[in-house]
């Protein structure tokens, strides 16, 4: 079986909700899916009018030519294995509970969203409210894996509960305020009222000035670091934390309702 | 049936229905995660009195551990859920929890799930760490000499206890050493374990006994000392028998393991000495599994 292969027809004009992929599996054939209407501009069309579509194989989906109007792509995905190439619109893999998501491109704000598990690789750069919540709750992602290859925007990040995310770049402003808990690496600079109300979780980083309100905590081997670090370069298939030793962890903030902690890596 | 030398009994090996779980133990080099385990599988060759049936399945090097160190994998057998769980919560928190550098991860994938560092983590105090990576929960309990890990729960799946082999020998020198060279042959053999210590039993055992209170007693039959007053099974020149018990996940891991064993033997220097090689069962009506030698060996 071939996987399904999606492609745009024509130069698009208007947003476009592309979340009907996410539910491709509930379409018993190719040709039902392109009878199937969209809202496109202010009518709707079949997509077949917007989209060739090729392939059987609904659990795996490749989207071609990717433009920034089409907004949320992979939303609600549940074991669905999605590729995009090119850049991408709002809210790419928002609410998300399982499957993988890989990104060759840049997407805009709102992406991983509220998501409760799977996968998202994005080898590309993310707009604002990256890995939030979403409009429609308060709640941010509860579980599941994030990768930035590139930079994040503003106000990310917030109210985090759970999940692991990877940052190979910079992150904005406001990023991980009213974080619960969660674990969060990034490689990068990262932006002004970093991490504002946050309780718990575990942030690496090589921004020693995130550390000035923490005491430094005892240089001991924490087992958890190097299987960590393990698990995410295993899931990466390359070592992201090459010659980025470990250098000290932070744990214990002025605020004593903040029992976050951070590991310092050596920049 | 006469294989490379040495006899094979027509008879079978009676083994039974258990439930199994797999764990890695991993720490900062072979010499503490093997204390670790040996800690562990102590007291664990019998589920008759011990609860639970446990040894070391292979070793791992740093590139087939959760965490990179090198480690030990260790499957236990018991004949219920709950005695599994209770033992093995047990042994992790008296055996492992308290051998330094140590940490824990669960060696199988499946849907029934039961706790391996769940109720652990309250050793922490309430300055325990959870993480979720990979849709597995881990535990981060502060101990003195840095944080112990663990993850949360690990599977537990339908196994087999009790496949076997009997050794006979005219002298014990030669027996144990028959019985150190198959032991040796399947120390890296995947997914079975001889739980008895080094592998070797010499009190084999039969159901029942003269005493009221007791369960089980030695297997008179394969005594040397009683060939000449018991049924003894024994020919006249058979002055040492010794057992190699093997717990596998499944049928075929066992008669692969017994046979590995026996092949072993038969090209080891010391077959000269072996009589042959029997097994032990209960008259095939009490175990679920009739592990032939025979066939095993065809």
């Amino acid at each position: 079986m071939t996987e399904i292969t999606i492609k745009p027809k024509i130069k698009l004009k208007y947003r476009i909700d592309m979340s009907f992929l996410s539910k491709i599996q509930d379409y018993k054939s190719i040709k039902e899916i392109l009878a199937t209407k969209i809202s496109y501009g202010n009518k709707l069309v079949a997509i077949s009018s917007l989209f060739k579509i090729t392939g059987s194989n609904m659990s795996k989906v490749v989207i071609k030519s990717a433009d920034t109007s089409m907004d949320n792509i992979g939303k609600g995905l549940v074991n669905i294995d999605m590729t995009v190439y090119g850049n991408v619109g709002f809210s790419l893999g928002s609410n998300m509970i399982s499957g993988k998501l890989t990104l060759y491109g840049n997407c805009l704000d709102y992406a991983a969203s509220g998501i409760r598990g799977g996968k998202i690789f994005i080898y590309g750069n993310t707009g604002n409210y990256f890995a939030g919540k979403p409009n429609s709750s308060n709640e941010g992602i509860l579980d599941g894996f994030i990768y930035i290859k590139g930079n994040v925007g503003h106000n990310s990040i917030q109210r985090m509960r759970r999940g692991n995310v990877i940052i190979s770049g910079n992150i904005g402003d406001y990023a991980c305020a009213e974080m619960i808990s969660g674990s969060i690496v990034v490689m990068g600079s990262i932006g002004k009222f970093f991490a504002e109300g946050i309780k718990r979780g575990t942030i690496i980083t090589k921004e020693k000035k995130l550390t000035k309100n923490y005491r430094i905590a005892n240089n001991a081997e924490y087992n958890f670091v190097n299987f960590f670090i393990n698990s995410v370069n295993e899931q990466l298939d390359k070592n992201i934390f090459k010659n980025k030793a470990i250098v000290s962890r932070y744990h214990g903030h002025k605020n004593k309702e903040n029992v976050s902690e951070i590991f310092l890596l050596k920049s | 049936m006469i294989h490379k030398g040495i006899k094979i009994d027509n008879t079978f090996a009676e083994a039974f229905n258990m439930k199994a779980s797999r764990i890695i133990v991993t720490a900062d080099n072979y010499k503490w995660a093997k204390n670790a385990c040996s800690s562990f599988t102590g007291f664990a060759t019998s589920v008759i009195a011990c609860g639970v049936e446990a040894g070391i399945e292979m070793e791992l090097k740093k590139s087939e551990t959760p965490d990179g160190r090198p480690g030990y994998s260790i499957l236990l057998f018991s004949m219920s859920r709950s005695q599994l769980e209770k033992q093995l919560e047990t042994r992790v928190g008296q055996c492992i929890l308290t051998c330094p550098t140590t940490a824990i991860f669960s060696g199988l994938d499946g849907d029934d799930i039961i706790p391996l560092g769940k109720n652990l983590r309250y050793f922490g105090d309430g300055y325990q760490i959870s993480k979720k990576i990979n849709n597995k929960r881990y535990w981060r309990i502060p101990v003195m000499d840095g944080e112990f890990l663990c993850e949360e729960s690990t599977a537990r799946v339908p196994a087999i206890g009790g496949g076997n082999f009997l050794v006979l020998s005219n002298n014990r020198k030669s027996c144990l050493e028959a019985c150190e060279t198959a032991i040796d042959s399947i120390k890296n053999l995947p997914n079975v374990i001889t739980p008895f210590p080094g592998g070797v039993v010499r009190s084999g055992s039969k159901v029942g006994s003269k005493y009221k209170a007791l369960i089980a007693s030695t297997n008179d039959a394969f005594c040397p000392t009683l060939r000449s007053i018991s049924n003894s099974k024994l020919p006249q020149n058979v002055n040492c028998v010794m057992e190699i018990v093997i717990n596998g996940l499944t049928f075929e891991d066992i008669s692969l393991a017994t046979k590995t064993c026996i092949e072993s033997i038969c090209k080891s220097k010391i077959k000269k000495d072996i009589i042959s090689i029997s097994a032990g069962n209960y008259g095939g009506k009490l175990g679920q599994y009739h592990f032939h030698l025979r066939k095993i060996m065809k």
